[in-house]
């Protein structure tokens, strides 16, 4: 029972109590954590910045080719900005992404800020899809590939994520498209319809890109959540649960699984550097009008601030996928969540 | 691997006693072979076999790879003359997957190596320093395992234009925290045992140590790690070729030709399975070796995989 | 109550564990002593069906008539926990780290029972108390590795008496302790078998600990009981060999109870070490570790009996005229 202060020394202890209580710890440890994306994503656009001006030649002279003049490439260095100072050039490219303004590209034909705003949702889409798809079905195949781990079934699973992790997402959505398309035409070849169009329609163009996508990430996780639900299986706790009467099955999954996860979530982490380049990949394969198409093109063109700009951009996608899997972590075992919060054992 | 004695022109029990030895020998390579783990030889196989047509391609082609039949295009596989096909210039598909095998292996053998020996340097410094540089470099390693190879090598084929160099310094920025991340957990490991302690109090330097001591102990970790490597290159490498980052024309490779044949996809669609195949089988091939190999070098780690 | 016979448990084709004929009564209190190694875990995890997947296990034990050996695993989910608890030996591994204890503890009785959720409740609390856990709201809402060995320890006894079953097995319970803690878990497990008049099967490789919570004692060596009979008997009067050096062994039996060929002061330890499975002698197990092994210990040794109540399989086995009878 919490006391009412009626006085100035117990008023004192009540707010202690309260900066270190429980919830206010997590709190701090969340609060943390943000800072933590938020000087990743900074550094990160240090270094794709540096790299950019460090490595490439005079873009202006590529662009005009070689028969440019001096005068020619001096004038359109200037026109695309390109002759100010670094530290100018970076605070300007910083500066814009939070007035919306990133300038035009140097071909002329597009409003950089509006582009990427455009093309996000449907990169978003597909990136968070074959996400919440890959896991879903990587605890489900894992699990019942380390239930069975000494038969033929669990052998047979073995084998088909042994080979999934082989198989090239571009490939895969490829096959898709001559069976699924070409030969039954149950789902579009390509394109992409905007999800506030057509809500069913825009799940049909999405349907084959995810599982493209979602193949190989699911693959590896799955090899994961068998190797760490074998790892548990083995364990004391679930001898304990059996020896208080839970079936096999009933062990694993009541108290098998959550421990299970919390490797996978670390390993889920790490896929997620593949599965942003694999949504690259199919959008290019789909033409889908995602970031990653407008990359592409933006690397052919030589388009510094597009490029860094969409790097950016998927960098920060990246870092907050990974707090998300983070705060995931921290959710699933207490241990972690104490450490975190640095309380104290009772 | 048979031994073959030669030189014997005496006659007498020699020729016979070497025949006993010939023999045994084989019976012990086949007994030793036969314990090894089946990923192993399979992987072992599929690997060999990539190598031996990437270096055949460097003396003998079935067709020539540039040349174009425009007469003889699409031909379906199992053609005469044509074992796989042709595409739609008319060359021969076969000759296209081995230019495209050659291709893919020089990519990923270059970077993966290079990576691999800068990142474990990096790994054993790491290992080494402890306390906060440890640390703070330790957290940088781990958000740079995160970014995306085809991300970076986007930003450096920006830079410096598109092809296999742009991919091949992609790959190895790539994998250089990862080679790093994985060397520096068992070295701390190897660092924390005892005769490590003892080596250093007998006046070792910490560099000699760790070459000395502590790589040798972590070598089938390094090993292990190298062929999943490779098989990651191999990806990327199709990847970046496929979206046409990689390697250009005229240099073949099997995502290239794979985009060469998306266009093409009702007309023939058995062009788009065979580069495909051949990724999948040479990815297989390094990761099935890789396994294999964790299970042969490090028993104790295998337990229930 | 618990009838184990012609027990046979083997891996990979090695005899890991043995019995011929083990009888339990209601409420008795039964120890199993042995080294490491010596297969005592094996035959108690086989009653309840927990032995590791690669162990094949033939005979019979009988559960108040119910066959256990080969009974369908429903079944037997059903008799784990409600007629036969467990308290393994580890408790910092026992239970599940992610779950509360309140829940884990609740979970014994909702597997056999469907009480609502403040019959639940109130039962996970009485359990607290009964352990002699204090704060049961703190305890309900902490996770494992909140607690201390001892207090683990305690909620898996809690969780083992949960649905207040007929036999107790308690698989080294005080092995991972502390010695301070030992005591009070032991006094507990006593009390606790007296009250709920609960049979109880001690697993240990400490004889004075058996001797002060156990009424019957087996010696288990390579699998196999040698001495079988009533702790007191046992401990003073030893007819096997091993029993004898494993009392002498011992540095918890209480000195000036052990008279070992006039060598009171010494620690004696037995020569050479457990052998692994698969590599145990022909005949008497011991003999090849035993100072008075004879021709005979080379063929199999059948138990024989040498007072009422009091078996061993030794063919040489200590005479009275060796070991006089210590009263105290």
């Amino acid at each position: 029972m919490i006391q009412k202060p009626t006085n100035l020394s117990s008023m004192q202890s009540t707010s202690r109590r309260f900066f270190r209580s429980h919830k206010v710890q997590q709190l701090r440890g969340f609060i943390s954590q943000f800072f933590v994306l938020l000087l990743s994503a900074l550094i990160g656009s240090l270094v794709v910045f540096a790299l950019l001006r460090l490595l490439g030649g005079d873009v202006a002279y590529i662009l005009l080719g070689n028969e440019a003049t001096q005068d020619q490439v001096n004038s359109l260095r200037s026109e695309l900005g390109l002759d100010r100072a670094w530290f100018v050039q970076y605070f300007d490219w910083i500066k814009g992404f939070f007035t919306g303004d990133l300038g035009t590209s140097f071909s002329g034909s597009y409003e950089i800020f509006d582009q990427i705003g455009q093309r996000l949702i449907p990169t978003l889409l597909l990136a968070f899809g074959s996400l919440f798809v890959s896991i879903s079905l990587a605890i489900i195949l894992g699990t019942y590939a380390a239930m069975n781990a000494d038969n033929a079934k669990g052998v047979v699973t073995d084998i088909v994520s042994q080979v999934g992790t082989a198989i090239p997402a571009f490939w895969a959505g490829l096959i898709l498209v001559v069976v699924f398309s070409v030969s039954f035409g149950w789902f579009p070849a390509g394109g992409y319809v905007p999800i506030q169009e057509d809500f069913w329609g825009s799940l049909r163009s999405i349907f084959l890109p995810i599982v493209a996508l979602s193949l190989g990430i699911t693959s590896v996780t799955t090899r994961f959540v068998r190797s760490a639900m074998l790892d548990v299986l083995n364990e004391d706790y679930i001898r304990t649960a059996m020896a208080k009467g839970c079936t096999r099955k009933r062990a694993v999954f009541v108290h098998g699984l959550r421990n299970a996860s919390i490797p996978v979530v670390t390993v889920g982490a790490l896929q997620l550097g593949n599965l942003l380049a694999g949504t690259i990949v199919i959008e290019s394969v789909f033409v889908i009008p995602g970031l990653g198409q407008l990359l592409l093109t933006a690397v052919n063109g030589r388009e510094v601030i597009v490029v860094q700009s969409i790097v950016l951009v998927i960098l920060l996608i990246i870092l907050v996928m990974n707090f998300m899997l983070d705060i995931a972590y921290g959710l699933l075992d207490p241990r972690i969540r104490d450490k975190r919060n640095g309380a104290n054992h009772g | 691997m048979a031994c073959l004695i030669q030189g014997f022109v005496t006659n007498g029990m020699a020729p016979i006693m070497a025949e006993q030895v010939h023999n045994k020998e084989k019976q012990r390579l086949w007994v030793k072979f036969s314990q090894l783990p089946a990923t192993l030889i399979i992987g072992g196989i599929l690997v060999g076999f990539l190598l031996c047509i990437a270096l055949l391609s460097f003396v003998w082609t079935p067709y020539d790879p540039i040349a174009m039949n425009v007469r003889d295009r699409y031909l379906p596989i199992g053609s005469e003359g044509y074992l796989l096909g042709t595409d739609r210039f008319g060359r021969d598909v076969l000759t296209q997957i081995i230019m495209g095998a050659r291709n893919s292996l020089f990519v990923s053998i270059i970077s993966t190596l290079v990576s691999l020996m800068i990142g474990t340097l990096l790994g054993l410094y790491v290992a080494a320093a402890g306390g906060r540089i440890q640390n703070i470099i330790s957290r940088t390693i781990d958000v740079g395992v995160a970014i995306p190879g085809i991300l970076v090598a986007m930003v450096l084929a920006t830079a410096i234009g598109p092809g296999n160099l742009a991919a091949i310094t992609a790959i190895i920025i790539w994998f250089i925290p990862v080679a790093a991340r994985v060397v520096i957990g068992p070295a701390v490991q190897v660092l924390s045992q005892d005769y490590i302690e003892a080596a250093f109090g007998y006046g070792r330097k910490k560099w000699f140590v760790l070459f000395n001591h502590v790589l040798p102990n972590i070598s089938s970790t390094i090993i292990v790690q190298a062929s999943v490597m490779f098989a990651a290159a191999i990806l990327i490498e199709a990847a970046l070729s496929f979206l046409g980052v990689g390697a250009q024309s005229p240099i073949a490779s099997w995502g290239r030709t794979l985009k060469e044949a998306q266009p093409l996809m009702e007309i023939a669609p058995s062009l788009m399975v065979v580069p495909g195949l051949a990724i999948v089988l040479a990815v297989l091939g390094f990761n099935l070796l890789g396994d294999g190999l964790r299970a042969y070098l490090d028993p104790q780690q295998t337990r229930k995989r | 109550m618990l009838i184990i016979e012609n027990l046979h448990v083997s891996i990979a084709g090695h005899t890991v564990a043995e019995v011929e004929k083990l009888e339990l009564a209601n409420g008795q209190r039964i120890g199993f002593v042995g080294e490491s190694g010596s297969g005592k875990s094996m035959i108690v995890m086989s009653i309840l069906g927990l032995q590791p997947k690669s162990a094949k296990v033939t005979g019979s034990i009988k559960f108040n008539g119910v066959e256990l050996i080969g009974i369908p695993a429903k079944k037997l989910a059903d008799i784990r926990g409600r007629l036969i608890g467990l308290v393994p030996q580890d408790p910092t591994k026992s239970l599940n780290p992610t779950m509360r204890i309140g829940k884990q503890i609740a979970e014994a009785i909702s597997l056999h029972s469907n009480a609502g959720k403040k019959a639940i409740l109130r039962r996970v609390r009485e359990l607290i108390d009964n352990v002699r856990l204090p704060d049961p709201d703190r305890i309900i809402k902490s996770y494992p590795h909140q607690l201390s060995g001892g207090q683990q320890q305690r909620v898996l006894i809690a969780i083992a008496i949960a649905c207040e079953p007929k036999l107790l097995i308690a698989d080294e319970p005080t092995t991972a302790l502390d010695v301070t803690v030992q005591g009070e878990i032991l006094n507990l497990l006593l009390t606790l078998s007296k009250e709920l008049d609960m049979g109880l099967l001690f697993v240990s490789h400490e004889l004075g600990v058996v001797r002060f919570v156990c009424q019957k004692v087996a010696v288990i060596y390579g699998g196999q009981v040698a001495e079988f009979g009533n702790a007191d008997s046992i401990i003073k009067q030893p007819a096997h060999r091993y029993t004898d050096a494993l009392i002498a062994a011992n540095i918890s039996l209480p000195r000036n109870e052990i008279e070992v060929a006039g060598n009171t002061n010494q620690l004696h330890s037995v020569r050479g070490s457990v052998p692994s499975i698969g590599e145990f002698p022909d005949g008497c197990r011991f003999r090849n570790r035993c100072d008075f092994a004879i021709d005979s210990c080379r063929s199999f040794v059948p138990m024989r009996q040498k007072d009422k109540d009091h078996y061993h399989r030794c063919c040489n086995p200590i005479s009275s005229a060796e070991k006089p009878n210590v009263t105290h």
